[in-house]
């Protein structure tokens, strides 16, 4: 089998496993540390900031300390990552007050 | 008047506080106000790290990489980005400029960005490479050095996200000079050798490339995303030279999916996987002997990376620690057989030809192909393990093998830090 189609059925599995870890994990109680989701629900739902602090940065790195920095750096590191994330006005406006009430 | 007196006296000693308190607050104003800060927004960030590698039995401090990021903000819509690298390889110190870039806000949805850019071509490029993110000491085969893709643009770009019924997306479309191939004959008695590269910061040619990003958010809790890019460029070689209509198209796939606080597992999985694939039209190179011979690119990258922190523990070192395993593998164009004798063109080489750097791809002596890469297909195992020192900050062990004819072991100690 060529590698290729070796790492296409590894990423086929990964897919997989993970939809599956998303969806059972959606469906049981967690510990808070401010995820109260998982489920498939609108996402229009009104979040607070450190919801979306929590999901959001995770994604790429480490959620920050919010009192790594002040309020005016805050605002320039929320542009910085609303360019580079590809984030919207409103999860910009609310990590950055959150961030920015929480130093 | 003397009943009144001491009445006058009690009022004026009443008043005397509040104008005191009046007068403090209006200095302590004065005294914040001075401290507020303009419109006018600026901070430096980046990354560094340092570490200890053995490579196939060498072993070698690194002093590692310096690169700070510069944020510049104007009001509420203008942001100015770049970042440099500075790093010892070589025999001296090397200095490159990582981006530069204006992004100017739109609306809540969209925001244009002209400049230097990383390519949006999957993630690892754009979001994944910092050292303090990059959750082991070496990037995936065909996503660091030598990249299979494009990695970096001159251009213009619109990007941003948006909810989308129940979901999320984030999007990218740009326009940029897009990707050089290079032909390079520095000796005439050997055949030319060819490379791509993305430092097309003066167009080689009038043909741009158009690409983009499109990322799907599809649970709530934006745990996993789903990516994919593509970029075409008409053609990338010389203005007025033979390659110039040589096309490109370049597609990538990438997912991401990242669970912090699973109780099931006491702690936090972070699932990352892509795959790159450039493929560029056959063109032909000159031989000594006055033939010709097809050159086909059509090579992919690959990565699947799993991480697991127990988050959960409740002993403070193990919430800390991270354990990593990936995956990653490159696989390059063989180069095309030798044509037959009545396909070969016996004929001098076209004016024009482009004197430019070059990596070599093959050679072809006495009439037989050699198939020498300059990299070679290659797959990686590496494990890490990495200690958290703070959220930004880490120590990172790791063991990675990489195979190609040979195998060749590496062990490395290095230490991340954002800041």
């Amino acid at each position: 089998m060529k590698q290729s189609n070796i790492f296409k059925l590894i990423l086929i599995l990964v897919v997989t496993i993970t939809t599956f870890i998303a969806v059972g994990c959606g469906a049981s109680k967690e510990a808070s540390g401010g995820d109260d989701l998982g489920d498939l629900g609108s996402f229009q739902v009104e979040k607070s900031g450190a919801v979306l602090w929590g999901e959001t940065c995770a994604r790429c790195h480490n959620a920050p300390d919010p009192t790594a920095f002040s309020d005016t750096q805050w605002d320039a590191i929320g542009s910085h990552m609303r360019v580079r994330a590809g984030l919207t006005a409103e999860e910009t406006a609310k990590i950055v007050t959150f961030l920015q009430q929480s130093n | 008047m003397k009943k009144s007196l001491p009445l006058l006296i009690f009022i004026l000693f009443l008043s005397a506080g509040p104008l005191l308190a009046q007068t403090y607050n209006e200095e302590a104003k004065e005294d914040l106000e001075a401290l507020k800060p303009g419109t006018t927004n600026f901070l430096m960030r980046g990354y560094s790290h340092a570490g200890f590698e053995v490579i196939d039995g060498n072993s070698s401090f690194v002093s590692g990489t310096f690169a700070p990021i510069f944020l510049w903000k104007q009001g509420d819509r203008l942001l100015f980005e770049s970042e440099m690298e500075i790093e010892f390889e070589g025999d001296g110190v090397q200095f490159a400029l990582e981006y530069a870039n204006i992004s100017y806000i739109l609306n809540d949805y969209l925001v244009f960005r002209f400049g230097n850019f990383l390519t949006p071509f999957g993630a690892f490029n754009e979001r994944l490479h910092p050292a303090w993110i990059n959750k082991l000491p070496t990037a995936p085969l065909g996503m660091g050095h030598d990249p299979v893709g494009p990695t970096l643009e001159f251009g213009a770009e619109l990007r941003g996200g948006a909810p989308l019924g129940d979901t999320k997306i984030n999007y990218s479309l740009y326009v940029s000079n897009g990707p050089i191939l290079d032909v390079h004959n520095e000796d005439p008695l050997e055949p030319p050798t060819t490379s791509i590269t993305g430092l097309n910061f003066e167009d080689n040619n009038d043909n741009k490339a158009v690409g983009g990003r499109i990322g799907f958010l599809p649970f709530n809790n934006s745990a996993l995303e789903i990516g994919l890019s593509t970029q075409y460029t008409s053609g990338i070689g010389d203005r007025n030279t033979e390659f110039e209509d040589v096309a490109s198209l370049s597609y990538a796939a990438d997912l991401s999916f990242v669970k912090n606080s699973i109780s099931a597992i006491r702690g936090n999985i972070d699932v990352k996987a892509q795959w790159n694939r450039m493929d560029v039209d056959e063109f032909h190179i000159e031989l000594p002997d006055g033939d010709e011979q097809a050159i086909n690119q059509e090579n992919s990258a690959y990565y699947v990376q799993l991480a697991y922190r127990p988050a959960l523990s409740k002993s403070n070192f193990l919430s800390k620690i991270e354990l990593v395993g990936r995956y990653s593998g490159i696989d390059l164009t063989e180069p095309a057989e030798h044509a037959d004798e009545e396909d070969i063109v016996h004929e001098a080489a076209p004016p024009g030809k482009a004197k430019l750097s070059a990596a070599s791809l093959s050679s072809v002596s006495g009439g037989e192909e050699e198939e020498v890469h300059a990299e070679g297909d290659r797959t990686q195992w590496a494990f890490g393990i990495n200690y958290w020192i703070t959220w930004r900050s880490a120590l990172k062990f790791s063991y990675q093998v990489t195979d190609n004819e040979e195998t060749v072991p590496g062990f490395f100690i290095h230490y991340a830090l954002g800041f």
